[in-house]
């Protein structure tokens, strides 16, 4: 199987960079492909004709804007009220769903190679953030399994709340070296140990 | 320890010796000095010269108003002129020098400009250069004389070393200020559970405390309201941090001034922050500035606000005067005296007013203060700095009744009252009152309903009110943001100074005149700009009345103190002028920035190659490794040509061009743009939005098409493929794909909401290699497999799926160069492995990728229009293109386009130019009859110009009056910006293969 090129190949280098705690870098970066994504349109009858789809993958309805929904690998998006964007983390096939789904009502649009993810973890993560895009962070506001659609350096990407200390970053990919650049500067004050996944 | 520092007191680390320089002069402090408490400690007195006069300056105040005292902090790249010494913490190795003169601010040259004053005065560039000549001549020819001329310190032009960051925040109530009245709002808020941003100008909190003498009851207070409030997990505290815009929907700027107090920042750390708050509430409790008064040489040093010289004393343990005089017109000059006296000065106090509380005047006479009532200061005497104060017995309007006499004096500290800071108030668009009793404009508390005003900015009546009212806007704050707790009890206010209710009984003048009203020598109302009183005089004598006007014919309050310390005088001055109360002369309204803030901050990190996002294309590091130069195109970096051999530009992309038509090359195209169009109006919505028509395109076809904008200008032309029965996949040039986006979801959310479509950019998802040359079928049909791309397999416009090395793509077949050529579509992320496969592929075709520079070239040999050509001037039959229009539909710009301007005969037209001799034209050249004069702008311009390696030519597209009726012509090409002219022969703009035999082959 060939392996989908990461738009970061040139710039991820393993190690630690910037201001250096004497236990451990407060931030971690990494990156990685996103899987399978697919987005799902639709019209005024958008809720109904997803449904049974939808719910063959285990989710109840849209969800909300701010709720990312998730069943087993697959996440679920509600990015437009009329369109939802999925992401099966292990990059599985949405085949079962595309067949369920007729075209003229709920067209689908396969965006796996549109995006990368960058992930951050660490304590500092919300203060990070907080450097990149005008949102409020703060787990009150923020909380676990909370995604937001944002701009980062003028670039429209999702952030999605996996933990208290641990954000993706879904990032078109052709401006994420610009992005990974930017996060890598501006987290330099902390401290971060950027990490290659096997 | 210096002469002028106390042996004791002081909010300063003393264990701690910290060597400065100034002008190259060692000087010493210690930690919690400025560096203005600094120079004062080790008597320096003339810090600067002033803007116009170069009139020595010392030190003036201990904060962010100071006028005079600006220097210019460190050197090289970290250099930073105009930057107040007042507000420079101390610091290890500071070094700061004077400016504004030669060969330094003790002998200044520049003072020579003193003898010029009758000639400086207010609407002096107006009078000078504007008027006595006709014309902007003059004016213009002086300008940059002046421009050289003003200025106080020096910018350069060094890459600065350092790195500045934003930061986004978000709160219930932010708290601006931390005297009194705003940790009192503080702690209501912070108690009442809110999340709270308490921001300090200061490095430390406390505000008007800290000018206090050390164990006083001040200092206990402060001690526990910190306590509670640090360990609040809901307040945040951000000192040396400023304030300095105020915004719609509550947006808060903030600079941070993080490392400033250091020799540099240490490693990755930034040297400022800029943060934005948002808020739902805000408190502003921003204190007052005391006032100077305008006699006769108040700008000397040595004359200095009294609250100033108060803080020197008591903060900073410096004495700044051993023999002092205090002139006042209210009850707050009275602290400084006695603290000055305590501290060892010989104290004169001189007050205008004629009755004092006796217990005001017991506490000064038991220090060995002498007191004079009902007197002012005519002028402060002495070359160099203050001598002496000539005073006399004054009238309630400052004019002299008596006879002057001098008293000796070193220090002259003044109050002419205080100005409540309401500019961040005012700057959300309010204009703050008069408040008579208190001579000051103050807010009104209910203009803003999420800004409440508390403590000296509303004029309160001492500390004791200002408590209450912080404490009370904090609580009301915190219930207006729902905050779920009480606030508790207020605090009982610390037990302070006498005179902390400055607007008590104060009496309303600042300017001290001789009995006919003139001030002895230069009295000063702008000390910055060099404003003097006379100034104000000329200007309403000249009929500039108006404050707004006031303030640009003179410029007074307009440098970059902002008038902290002018504005209410000059207000005042114009008030006694007309004959009507200040409030009737009104004031101006304030903007960001409260006080100057580094461009760097406002930047952060967005500059160098972070001045706006790169977009690369997934094949960007094969490029990148195989030697390509790459260059920006909007903000995507593409390959522009891959030399060979040390080749320049010139000779790579003829040879990358030559070699596409002979053999066969490949460019990197991902940069088009690609919009997904999808739903069961689909075709409607192209058939609307193109030019031509889209309902009868079948499944596995593509088509050209043009898009005009509503006033029938050419916007944009592309490709577009029909994949599936209600989808479709578009292509636009790399510049236009945003705007055409956005047109499109305009369109669709506004006008045809009826529509059922959607649409997505896909531009990320597609790696596009455009394989171009006779011998592009063969490699592709070697490399590719399951797609037949025979001629009558996949004749032009037609598209297949296939596979290479593995990956499943899809082969347009379309020519933008002319020659057989595929546009090959891959997902990105195998979009590299792809053209390693083709590049190893091609060997036995003799491949080679060819760059933007190259593409261009054998465009414009095919007469193919692009950017240049689609600038946003030109029509569908400008460029040849009005075949393509259906009469059978309307689309956008479809009527406008008719409009007699677009359809006029003399339009310039698309034509091709043969340029004559060896040298090429440059776009943008104009173009001129070949006789005629070479006046006005022309015939026409070159957009496009090339080397046609086809032709062996140098060619080039152009827009050219009735240009399709001229093939043949000669006309002259001239460009002015290069200063070359060249002839041309007129031509078909379809320079090679026009039948289109070898793009059908």
């Amino acid at each position: 199987m060939i392996e989908i090129r990461s738009p970061l190949s040139s710039s991820v280098e393993p190690g630690e960079y910037g201001a250096q705690s004497a236990a451990k870098a407060a931030l971690q970066l990494s990156e990685r492909a996103p899987g399978s994504l697919i987005q799902i349109a639709g019209w005024q009858d958008f809720a109904t004709v997803t449904a049974p789809a939808l719910g063959a993958l285990g989710f109840d309805g849209h969800g909300n804007f701010r709720t990312v929904q998730t069943a087993g690998p697959v996440s679920c998006y509600r990015i437009a009220p009329d369109k939802l964007l999925l992401r099966h983390s292990d990059g599985g096939s949405f085949k079962e769903l595309l067949e369920n789904l007729n075209p003229a009502s709920s067209p689908t649009l396969d965006l796996s190679h549109a995006r990368w993810l960058i992930e951050i973890e660490g304590s500092e993560v919300e203060a990070l953030l907080a450097r990149l895009a005008s949102l409020d962070f703060s787990l009150q506001e923020f909380p676990e399994g909370t995604f937001a659609q944002t701009g980062i350096h003028h670039v429209g990407v999702l952030l999605h709340r996996v933990s208290a200390d641990k954000f993706l970053i879904f990032v078109p990919v052709t401006w994420a070296e610009s992005i990974w650049n930017l996060i890598c500067e501006t987290a330099a004050p902390f401290g971060f140990k950027v990490i290659v996944h096997p | 320890m210096t002469s002028s520092r106390l042996s004791t007191g002081g909010r300063i680390d003393r264990s701690t010796v910290l060597k400065m320089t100034f002008d190259g002069r060692s000087i010493v402090g210690h930690p919690g000095d400025t560096l203005a408490s600094a120079l004062l400690a080790n008597d320096e007195n003339v810090i600067a010269r002033s803007f116009k006069y170069h009139r020595a300056r010392g030190i003036y105040t201990a904060g962010v108003e100071e006028p005079n005292a600006l220097v210019q902090l460190r050197y090289g790249a970290r250099t930073e002129p105009n930057t107040p010494a007042t507000t420079v913490m101390a610091y290890e190795g500071l070094e700061a020098f004077g400016q504004n003169a030669w060969p330094n601010v003790r002998l200044d040259v520049g003072v020579v400009n003193q003898l010029l004053s009758p000639f400086m005065s207010a609407g002096f560039y107006y009078k000078t250069f504007v008027g006595p000549f006709k014309g902007t001549g003059f004016w213009m020819l002086c300008e940059k004389i002046i421009r050289q001329a003003a200025g106080m310190g020096r910018g350069v032009t060094l890459d600065d070393p350092d790195t500045y960051e934003k930061v986004n925040a978000f709160c219930d109530v932010l708290v601006i200020g931390s005297g009194p009245a705003g940790l009192s709002a503080a702690l209501a808020a912070g108690r009442a559970g809110a999340k709270v941003i308490l921001v300090e100008q200061d490095s430390t909190l406390g505000g008007s405390l800290l000018s206090a003498p050390v164990g006083g009851d001040g200092d206990a207070w402060l001690d526990k309201m910190k306590a509670e409030l640090t360990a609040m997990d809901n307040v945040q505290i951000l000192t040396r941090s400023t304030v300095f815009g105020a915004y719609e929907q509550n947006v808060y700027g903030v600079i941070e001034r993080v490392w400033d107090h250091v020799l540099a920042p240490p490693a990755h750390q930034p040297r400022q922050r800029y943060w934005q708050i948002r808020t739902k509430q805000a408190v502003m409790a921003t204190g007052a500035i005391e006032r100077n008064m305008v006699f006769g040489g108040n700008d000397k040093p040595g004359v200095m606000l009294a609250s100033a010289a108060r803080t020197y004393v008591n903060r900073f343990a410096v004495l700044p005067g051993r023999r002092v005089v205090v002139a006042t017109n209210n009850d707050s000059a009275y602290a400084a005296a006695l603290d000055l006296a305590n501290a060892g000065s010989s104290v004169t106090l001189v007050d205008a007013r004629t009755q004092v509380p006796e217990k005001l005047l017991d506490s000064l006479k038991a220090s060995g203060v002498k007191v004079l009532l009902g007197h002012g200061v005519l002028t402060a005497k002495g070359r160099g700095g203050v001598s002496a104060a000539t005073v006399t017995t004054i009238s309630p309007d400052g004019r002299a009744t008596g006879t002057a006499r001098h008293i000796p004096c070193d220090l002259l500290a003044v109050s002419g009252g205080w100005s409540p800071v309401v500019h961040l108030w005012s700057q959300r668009g309010n204009k703050p009152v008069f408040n008579s009793a208190k001579a000051c404009f103050v807010p009104v508390n209910s203009a803003i309903e999420t800004m409440k005003c508390a403590g000296a900015s509303m004029a309160a009546d001492g500390s004791v009110v200002a408590v209450a009212q912080g404490f009370s806007a904090g609580a009301t704050a915190a219930i207006d943001v729902k905050a779920k707790n009480s606030s508790g009890d207020a605090p009982i206010a610390p037990k302070v100074s006498h005179g902390d209710d400055w607007g008590r009984d104060l009496l309303s003048i600042n300017t001290i005149t001789d009995d006919n009203g003139k001030t002895r020598g230069k009295a000063f109302i702008d000390l910055q700009h060099d404003i003097k009183q006379s100034d104000i005089d000329l200007a309403y004598r000249e009929g500039y009345v108006s404050v707004e006007h006031l303030k640009r014919y003179t410029t007074t309050g307009m440098a970059t103190d902002q008038g902290k310390l002018s504005n209410f005088n000059a207000l005042s001055q114009m008030a006694m002028l007309q004959g009507v109360p200040i409030s009737d002369v009104g004031t101006t309204v304030f903007r960001p920035p409260y006080t100057p803030i580094a461009l760097g901050a406002i930047v952060g990190r967005e500059h160098g190659t972070h001045f706006r996002p790169t977009r690369l294309t997934p094949l960007h590091d094969w490029h990148v490794n195989n030697g390509a130069i790459v260059s920006e195109a909007g903000a995507w970096m593409r390959p522009q040509y891959y030399p060979e051999r040390g080749e320049g530009l010139r000779e790579a992309y003829i040879r990358e061009a030559s070699h596409v038509r002979k053999h066969v090359g490949m460019i990197d195209v991902s940069t088009l743009g690609k919009i997904a169009v999808q739903g069961p109006d689909s075709a409607e919505f192209l058939n609307r939005v193109y030019v031509n028509g889209w309902k009868m395109l079948p499944v596995g076809r593509l088509r050209y098409g043009v898009m005009l904008r509503e006033d029938g200008i050419v916007m944009d032309d592309g490709a577009t493929a029909r994949l599936g029965e209600h989808d479709y996949f578009m292509s636009t040039t790399t510049a236009n794909a945003a705007k055409v986006l956005a047109l499109g979801e305009h369109l669709l959310q506004t006008a045809w909401k009826d529509l059922k479509v959607h649409l997505t950019t896909i531009t990320d998802q597609w790696a596009v290699i455009a394989v171009a040359g006779p011998k592009s079928r063969d490699l592709l049909g070697a490399v590719s497999s399951g797609a037949d791309l025979s001629r009558d397999a996949l004749p032009n416009n037609h598209f297949v799926h296939g596979e290479i090395a593995g990956v499943t793509v899809r082969i347009h077949r379309m020519s933008y160069s002319g020659e057989l050529a595929y546009e090959v579509y891959i997902p990105s992320g195998f979009g590299h492995h792809v053209w390693d496969a083709l590049i190893s592929a091609g060997v036995p075709y003799n491949l080679c990728p060819y760059g933007t520079e190259a593409m261009g070239a054998l465009r414009i040999e095919k007469g193919h229009v692009a950017g240049p050509e689609l600038d946003g001037r030109t029509t569908m039959k400008d460029l040849g293109l009005e075949g393509l229009a259906s009469g059978k539909k309307p689309f956008v710009g479809s009527v406008l386009r008719n409009r007699p301007v677009l359809i006029h005969q003399s339009r310039p037209c698309l034509v091709g130019l043969e340029i004559e001799g060896d040298q090429g034209a440059q776009a943008g050249s104009l173009l001129y009859l070949d006789t005629g004069p070479t006046e006005g702008h022309g015939e026409g311009w070159v957009s496009s110009a090339t080397y046609s390696p086809a032709l062996g030519k140098n060619i080039a597209l152009s827009l050219l009056q009735n240009g399709p009726e001229r093939l043949g012509e000669t006309i002259r090409v001239v460009n002015f910006v290069g200063g070359t002219r060249q002839r041309a022969k007129v031509v078909s703009p379809h320079f090679f293969d026009p039948s289109g035999v070898r793009q059908n082959d």
